[in-house]
């Protein structure tokens, strides 16, 4: 209120037209010690008790006005770090996103229905095919995740193949029959099955897509001593990085099956990974291997019917290729 | 107003007060003390005021100034018992709280009291219901039986005397 004001409002007191709320609020404005000489006059007429009531409310009202803005202040904090708190699960989010694109094995785990490979039919795949509890199956691969062990073991040879496909694959929780969703190449079992079955072309399917995440290109390799369109080898060079980390992934999918899946080999060091799977129903048997070698990981995969003859020749010529020592150990083409 | 009339509306009025106080202090221990020390106040100015006076609205005043009072006088004390004995000196010689300013409140009170004086009673009597008791001119004209514009028109020129005089006196 300007002095304008308060004179105007000091003429309607003194004219008897002021509501006892104007007279309050003449008061209030009265309490300021550097106010017109004629105006203490009026202070003293509207009295020592108008006066301290003006006080009162001069002392509430500023305690509210404190409070609103103590209190608008919070307001501020509370929604600056709400948006904080929504921009973090935002980013988390995003990142656990580009983090789950960047991981092939984890889309794999809820993502049953890729399936290239021409196959019998069986009704127990096709449940596991339209199954898709995903916050199961995400809870399983992480279990998977955090108790399988780590691919790198620097007390195994550097260049041989250790087995150990019990141990290291021991901790891993059972994906139990009851449970048979749940996993990405869970335990499915028939009354023909002796032990429960598990189809080895899910990591075939892991590997094309850490492939065609990683844009590496797949190609093919004949592999069969007699030329038998039933074998077919693959091979990809993967570039070694941190951010694939190609190994450890592959030994979760190894992780993935029981050790007693018929054909179960699993053999890995710090620069090799050998892994076969025979599968009884098909009648197909499955090897792959990876191994580092100049920077890149050279990812082998075969698959042929039980008992066909084949050859890893194709491989280690590719691999003396990439290693460019083909002329110089042209022998040692048998692994 | 007698003792047993006041008595009569004493524990309204308290409860009323104690209210006021407890909005202003926030402690209960504060509030019953401002509320104790305004009954005694509201009871010294009911002595000299007619029975028939509704005394809610001066109530509510008398105990607003009881609250200032004690804040003030807590915070006094305050200031006191976290300043040394050198800050004490100052703090003492602060003009808002000095000997000073008591002695000219009371020439204020003794001004005004001169000054109502020279009002006619009825002028006397509307001026203090709307500075004492806080009513509005229709209350006044309520119970005064006065119409409302006569009520405002002899407020107005009680005002108009009290101003001018004290103007005069003031040397203002």
């Amino acid at each position: 209120m300007t002095d304008k004001e308060i004179q105007k409002l000091i003429d309607r007191y003194l004219g008897g037209l002021t509501s006892p709320e104007e007279e309050r609020q003449l008061a209030r404005k009265l309490l300021r010690p550097d106010i017109p000489e004629d105006w203490k006059a009026i202070r003293l007429m509207l009295g020592d008790l108008a006066m301290g009531e003006a006080e009162y409310d001069d002392i509430m009202v500023h305690r509210q006005q404190k409070e609103t803005v103590v209190s608008m202040r919070r307001r501020w904090m509370a929604a600056a770090a709400s948006l904080l708190l929504i921009i973090g699960i935002g980013a988390l989010i995003w990142m656990q996103r580009g983090n789950e694109t960047q991981m092939p094995d984890k889309s794999l785990a809820v993502t049953t229905h890729v399936d290239r490979s021409p196959r019998p039919s069986y009704p127990e795949t096709t449940n596991l095919r339209t199954s898709t509890s995903q916050p199961h199956a995400s809870r399983s691969v992480r279990t998977l995740r955090t108790q399988s062990p780590l691919p790198t073991h620097p007390e195994s040879a550097p260049d041989g193949l250790t087995s150990a496909p019990n141990e290291e694959c021991s901790q891993t929780e059972p994906v139990t029959q009851e449970e048979p969703r749940l996993h990405y190449a869970a335990h499915i079992q028939t009354k023909a099955d002796t032990v429960s079955y598990q189809d080895p072309v899910r990591v075939d399917e892991f590997i094309a897509k850490m492939a065609d995440y990683y844009n590496v290109r797949q190609g093919e390799l004949t592999c069969s001593v007699h030329a038998d369109s039933n074998v077919v080898s693959t091979v990809y060079v993967f570039p070694d990085k941190q951010d694939i980390n190609l190994f450890n992934r592959l030994l979760q999918v190894a992780c993935w099956y029981s050790d007693e899946t018929p054909g179960y080999l699993l053999s890995f060091s710090h620069r090799q990974f050998f892994f076969e799977l025979k599968d009884v129903r098909r009648q197909l048997q499955y090897r792959w291997i990876a191994e580092r070698i100049n920077g890149k990981i050279l990812l082998y995969g075969t698959n042929a019917p039980i008992g066909a003859e084949t050859s890893s020749a194709c491989y280690q010529e590719y691999r003396d290729e990439l290693m460019h020592t083909r002329r110089i150990t042209p022998k040692t083409r048998d692994i | 107003m007698t003792r047993a009339e006041f008595e009569l509306t004493a524990r309204q009025l308290r409860a009323h007060m104690l209210k006021i106080a407890l909005d202003f202090f926030g402690s209960k221990d504060n509030a019953e003390d401002v509320a104790q020390e305004a009954m005694l106040q509201l009871w010294r100015y009911c002595e000299h005021i007619d029975g028939s006076r509704n005394v809610s609205g001066l109530a509510v005043r008398v105990a607003k100034n009881c609250c200032v009072n004690h804040y003030r006088k807590q915070r006094m004390d305050q200031r006191f018992n976290n300043v040394d004995s050198g800050m004490a000196v100052m703090v003492r010689a602060d003009p808002s709280y000095s000997p000073q300013e008591r002695l000219e409140a009371e020439d204020a009170r003794r001004l005004m009291t001169e000054v109502m004086a020279r009002l006619k009673p009825r002028e006397r009597e509307l001026f203090e219901l709307r500075s004492l008791d806080g009513l509005s001119t229709k209350e006044i004209a309520e119970l005064t039986g006065i119409p409302k514009k006569s009520v405002s028109a002899m407020v107005s020129t009680a005002r108009m005397k009290v101003f001018l005089e004290l103007k005069k006196r003031l040397r203002l």
